[in-house]
């Protein structure tokens, strides 16, 4: 009697939370069907929008360009923030581990105007390149920190008596250390696609010409007023993300208990 | 192995790209501020690509190229940041003789303050700022806001509390308050800035919150009655408001202690590949057909005699698109920088002044 009322409420509070964060992904949405260029009240229905999403080819480019630079950088920074994970559990020096925090803590300004007067020091041309490297450089923390905390849950003798039973040491890092870490590595590409894909400040500064993405072609429409064409956009976008992730609950359904 | 191959050929790609981009014009402005028919005008003739690169606040813009960053052909950017970013050595001066459209432009507009003989700078298009109100809210409070008397007096300002927004800019705060004190509104003396920031203060109890991107949205949906407005705004605002059928009207006016316009201007960074398309573009978006689909898809106002012309009565008409009075009409100057600083920490201060009386109302 007394579970049963308990688990009421975890349901109810659950469903709350699940409100909370689709009610504006819905009305976004519903306000990308929208007949009004300002978007306040409801005017009409029109699928106009999308038309001009369609042939709109720069805001298309500027999304496709964000989806490759966050692939990219997000898997470049899972390879070497794992290997940085693990060596940070391994031998544990506190200079290090704090030095990983910096670039989550430090502003997004100064670490921005940092990478953009590193990048022409070196005479790097500014591009879709410089893009990738300084997410790189901010991802990697993220992805650290994500499975130096999952190292920290690990049973350390696990290792040893893979070696005991014979394995060699690539033998027990891939068979044994990855697979037992491998929500925290998930979690943080995870991580670092998203923030790769939703960064601004950063890619601004470290932007070269011809390598607009998705959130410096919305940021700068605030001039002119910001259309549901972007309401559009990121519907399409939200489609893609469910169409995905289900098919990924299809393929390995273990990833998702 | 496959996505390392792929990374590799497609950093292989960029870097060819970039160094034979010689087919590509790179133009830098914030986004929806050129029309395609103009961008295809423009492709037509210089047989190249024209590559839209997006910032979307003039000084981020300012900050980045002062830093070094290059490969932009043209920038469009407003007047006090281009001035800045030609005092630091970082755009090209212009022959004129090489951009003939300029004689479409109306001679108000040449000439301005920061730059007296176009030597580095051609105006591209213009938003004044003024007053958006809710007239139905306004007329049953029998208020007017004709004058910046409106946004600074205490027997205005009682009856609006909490429904008024004004910019999140201090340049265009410090002018209206410098307006409506009777001063220059790009005055750096610091008496008068002394006196502007008094007004600004006491005031600032009673204004909703700092906004320069969202107020019309506000306006719309009828939670704020005054709001410091651009025209190309207000202009879509109310082509909005028609299809809506709103209970209220929304109108705009100017002051009459005079405006402040933000001028946007085509440049020419140092960092230019080819001068002779750097003209060519600016010649073609200075053309009559150009600026007239310019004013006619953006609201903004287009300071060129043949647009003019060509604009239908019920945009040129209207006195806070195309004001009358040029008298009435001023540009910003860059302040000093001495004076700079200072009025960005009285800004920090002001803002947050308001967010503790904000937070005890």
């Amino acid at each position: 009697m007394h579970v049963n009322k308990i688990s009421k409420k975890i349901l109810l509070s659950g469903i709350l939370v699940y409100l909370f964060l689709y009610i504006p992904l819905l009305l976004l949405i519903v306000y990308s069907f929208n007949d009004s260029r300002i978007n306040v009240g409801w005017v009409g229905f029109t699928f106009k929008w999308y038309s001009v999403l369609f042939n709109d080819t720069q805001l298309i480019d500027a999304a496709l360009n964000s989806v490759f630079i966050a692939l990219i950088a997000s898997s470049i920074s899972v390879v070497l923030g794992t290997l940085a994970g693990v060596a940070l559990h391994k031998y544990k020096i506190p200079v290090l581990s704090g030095l990983v925090m910096i670039p989550v803590a430090a502003p997004e300004l100064l670490v921005g105007v940092s990478l953009l007067l590193f990048f022409l020091l070196i005479n790097f041309t500014l591009g879709t390149a410089s893009i990738i490297f300084a997410h790189i450089a901010f991802c990697l923390s993220f992805v650290t920190i994500s499975v130096k905390t999952r190292m920290h849950g690990m049973d350390d003798s696990l290792i040893d008596a893979a070696r005991d039973l014979g394995a060699s040491p690539t033998n027990a890092f891939f068979k044994v250390l990855i697979p037992t870490i491998l929500p925290g590595i998930i979690a943080g590409w995870l991580m670092a696609f998203t923030l790769s894909l939703d960064d601004f400040v950063i890619t601004f500064f470290t932007a070269g010409v011809g390598s607009t993405t998705l959130p410096l072609a919305i940021y700068s429409m605030l001039k002119m007023g910001v259309t549901p064409e972007v309401n559009a956009a990121s519907t399409i976008i939200i489609l893609c993300t469910l169409v995905l992730t289900s098919l990924s609950t299809k393929i390995s359904p273990q990833l998702f208990k | 192995m496959r996505i390392i191959k792929f990374c590799i050929a497609y950093f292989l790609f960029l870097g060819v790209n970039l160094s034979y981009a010689v087919d590509v014009f790179n133009l830098y402005t914030t986004s929806n501020y050129i029309t395609d028919s103009t961008v295809r005008d423009f492709e037509a003739q210089c047989n190249c690509k024209l590559f839209l690169n997006y910032f979307s606040d003039p000084q981020e813009m300012s900050a980045k190229i002062s830093a070094g960053a290059t490969g932009y052909d043209v920038i469009i950017g407003t007047g006090y940041a281009v001035e800045d970013l030609y005092k630091m050595g970082k755009l090209n001066s212009l022959d004129l003789a090489n951009i003939p459209n300029i004689k479409n432009i109306e001679s108000g507009f040449l000439h301005q303050k920061f730059d007296p003989n176009n030597s580095f700078s051609i105006p591209y298009a213009y938003t004044p700022v003024f007053l958006a109100y809710n007239k139905t809210q306004l007329d049953k409070l029998g208020i007017i806001p004709n004058t910046w008397a409106v946004i600074f007096e205490d027997k205005y300002l009682k009856k609006m509390k909490g429904k008024i927004t004004v910019f999140d800019s201090q340049r265009n705060v410090y002018a209206a308050a410098l307006l409506y004190l009777g001063k220059d509104p790009n005055s750096s003396n610091l008496k008068d800035l002394d006196l502007a920031r008094k007004l600004i203060t006491h005031a600032s109890q009673y204004w909703s919150r700092y906004d320069s991107t969202t107020y019309y949205r506000s306006l719309l949906s009828g939670g704020i009655w005054l709001a410091m407005s651009y025209s190309n705004d207000l202009y879509n605002t109310l082509q909005d408001s028609k299809k809506a059928k709103l209970p209220f009207e929304i109108a705009g006016v100017l002051q009459r202690e005079g405006n402040m316009i933000e001028l946007d201007n085509l440049v020419m960074p140092t960092s230019v590949k080819n001068k002779q398309l750097g003209y060519l573009f600016m010649n073609t978006v200075l053309k009559g057909k150009n600026a007239t689909s310019l004013g006619l898809e953006t609201g903004a106002s287009i300071p060129n005699l043949l647009a003019i012309a060509q604009l239908p009565t019920s945009i040129t008409q209207v006195d806070w698109i195309y004001p009358k009075n040029m008298q009435k009409i001023f540009g910003f100057i860059a302040y000093p920088p001495k004076i700079r600083i200072l009025v960005n920490e009285e800004w920090t201060e002001i803002k947050m002044e308001c967010h503790q009386a904000c937070y005890i109302k």
